[in-house]
């Protein structure tokens, strides 16, 4: 057998005869000629640059920073205070001691709204990363182990889908409205978090218990395709645990599109939230939020329209710049997008 | 089965709540238990769960605890009056949905284009009760050409149904021109015009009906937006629809109204999720039903 292969290599390389002297340097223009155009990229370095490219997303993405640098330091730094009434100073209109104005029980329309807005992102930004840690652990546990497992999760999945969300979302903070208040006057620990009020608490327990299907399904449709993988095989050759593949081979790998869903979310939740404070559901009084302020005006819709319409732009201005933020990060990340 | 499940976790969250609907410190202990005896309360939780189950499937929804009436006569009553709104918010975002889109689409990276896609772009953005708020403002404070609330003339229907439908508007517009596009690119349209025929037909015939279909997947959700933008809009034009009764009926804990108009609605999702599964049959012969069934 041996004897009969050399036999065949002995007959190639009588053929063509390498010697040493039949390789030569290359030149430096032939070097220069054969490097690669561009630098050698990462995922996430072209990601950076393709999103720099698209004016939309970068435009609100400063615009996004700008609002959070703002809520964030201009209530510190105010003379007023969000629920302090100001006596005598009921519904002034725009003045240099009130920016924005005063609303019916003569309080600081401009900290109101900063105020208004941190909560709004706050819910946001908590409830789109309680529901990437929700979906990603589910969704990759599923598309892990597979079969019978993953076929039950699935349909649970698909039950909490076909159930009309924003009708269970309503009727579960009404419910959990009270259970809350009484778990915040037992417990000590619990107590820290009524600064926020148990209504916002029951949207946020509602927001991360009903809206992670979507991340799951993703998550499970990239663990399926991901784990067919051969740098998969190789880590389970070399003796890698399914919990150390998971989370060093599969999740990082599939964090572009968590990323975009993760993005379209925080919009997602800040509207459930608006909309419920709106219905009076939300934020309990006097913390406002930007749905109890919109809310709040409506009663004096004809004599101070303006109070109507500033939290109403500051929504929507909100909600706009992460779908747009959104929509870059999706044509950034997802490299079948790439021109 | 759906509904079963909706029945079931809205029956057990309503129990789950501390505190019922009689809750008024004036209340003695004995009017209190007439009043549980009379409603059914008293007795244990999944035989009330069985008598209810058996009361629904055979279309009875009980009487509301608030004011005593049938509760399928007050669903009945709001569903007409939202229907007609909600009804109208379809009609009016599938109607310039379809022609915004196509137009847009026909017009790639002209004005027009770049225009229709920034009002949709925003339309998705804005949430309905801040479309209806500013329109109330500008439309009816500012300038008084439309009734502020109630429903009293054709023309207070106007705002309400446009501000139900923005989003929806939007949404189609943007679905439609981007599978527009990706139609007018296949080589069938390319056929069609290299035989000669003629563009209205093209567009019609051939694009259309084939761009169509992520729309009529869209019909499921859109009822469903619809219905729960009910909720805030007839909030504040002051509608008497179903959305404004659900909305009271939970600040009022009044039970048998929730549970009733929550698998009302339930329903009406399901239905409408099943009718959207036949239309694409009619729409698309390349899918059959039977093979949809696993």
């Amino acid at each position: 057998m041996n004897g009969q292969l050399d036999d065949e290599l002995k007959y190639r390389t009588d053929e063509i005869e390498i010697t040493e002297t039949s390789f030569n340097l290359a030149t430096a223009a032939e070097k220069t000629f054969l490097s690669f155009e561009r630098e050698p990229q990462t995922y996430w370095k072209h990601a950076w640059k393709s999103l720099k490219k698209n004016k939309f997303a970068l435009i609100s993405l400063f615009i996004l920073i700008f609002i959070i640098l703002l809520c964030i330091i201009a209530p510190e730094l105010s003379r007023y205070k969000y629920d302090e009434m100001l006596r005598g100073q009921e519904n002034q209109s725009f003045s240099w001691n009130h920016w924005l104005g005063t609303d019916n029980l003569g309080r600081d329309l401009f900290v109101r709204i900063m105020i208004g807005t941190r909560i709004s992102l706050l819910v946001g930004i908590l409830a789109a990363g309680a529901i990437v840690i929700i979906g990603i652990l589910y969704g990759a546990i599923s598309g892990f182990i597979g079969g019978w497992v993953d076929n039950v999760m699935m349909r649970i999945v698909d039950i909490i889908y076909a159930i009309p969300t924003l009708l269970i979302v309503i009727l579960l903070s009404v419910i959990l409205k009270e259970p809350l208040t009484r778990a915040f006057d037992e417990s000590a620990f619990l107590k820290q978090l009524s600064i926020f009020g148990p209504g916002l608490i029951s949207i946020f327990i509602v927001m991360a218990a009903l809206y992670w299907v979507d991340m799951a399904r993703i998550v499970r449709g990239q663990v399926l395709s991901l784990k067919q993988q051969e740098y998969v095989t190789a880590a389970r050759a070399l003796g890698a645990s399914n919990w150390r593949i998971i989370t060093s081979h599969l999740i990082p790998n599939a964090m572009g599109p968590i990323i975009v869903t993760a993005t379209f979310k925080i919009p997602t939740a800040i509207y459930v939230e608006s909309f419920l404070s709106y219905l009076g559901l939300g934020v309990d009084v006097p913390m406002p939020s930007l749905g109890s302020l919109t809310s709040e005006a409506l009663g004096g819709i004809y004599s101070y329209p303006e109070k109507l319409i500033l939290p109403a732009v500051m929504i929507s201005i909100i909600i706009l710049c992460f779908n747009l933020l959104g929509d870059g990060l999706r044509d950034a990340l997802d490299p079948r997008i790439k021109k | 089965m759906t509904l079963f499940i909706i029945f079931t976790v809205t029956f057990g969250l309503m129990n789950a709540v501390p505190g019922g609907p009689f809750q008024n410190e004036k209340m003695t202990e004995a009017i209190r238990k007439n009043l549980n005896i009379k409603y059914g309360l008293d007795k244990p939780i999944y035989e009330r769960y069985f008598n209810y189950l058996g009361d629904v499937l055979q279309g009875n929804l009980g009487t509301s605890i608030v004011n005593n009436e049938k509760i399928s006569v007050l669903i009945l009553n709001g569903f007409k009056v939202s229907a007609q709104i909600g009804g109208l918010a379809i009609l009016l975002s599938l109607f310039f949905g379809l022609i915004f889109g196509v137009l847009a689409s026909l017009n790639r990276g002209k004005l027009l284009d770049n225009f229709l896609m920034v009002i949709s772009t925003v339309g998705i953005a804005v949430p309905s009760f801040v479309v209806a708020a500013v329109g109330m403002v500008v439309l009816t404070v500012q300038f008084r050409i439309l009734p502020t609330s109630g429903l009293d003339q054709p023309s207070s229907y106007i705002l309400p149904s446009f501000a139900l439908c923005f989003f929806s508007l939007s949404f189609i517009a943007k679905i439609i021109r981007s599978s527009m596009l990706d139609v007018i690119g296949q080589d069938y349209i390319k056929t069609a015009k290299s035989k000669g025929l003629k563009k209205r037909d093209i567009i019609l015939k051939h694009s259309l009906r084939n761009a169509i279909l992520p729309v009529v997947t869209y019909m499921g959700p859109l009822v469903a937006d619809i219905l729960v933008g009910s909720f805030v809009i007839e909030r504040i034009f002051r509608i008497p629809g179903l959305g404004r009764s659900f909305v009271e009926s939970i600040s009022q804990r009044d039970y048998p109204m929730i549970l009733g108009t929550t698998i009302f609605y339930g329903a009406i999702l399901i239905l409408m999720n099943l009718m959207v599964d036949i239309a694409y049959g009619f729409i698309d012969p390349r899918i059959k039903l039977k093979k949809q069934a696993k």
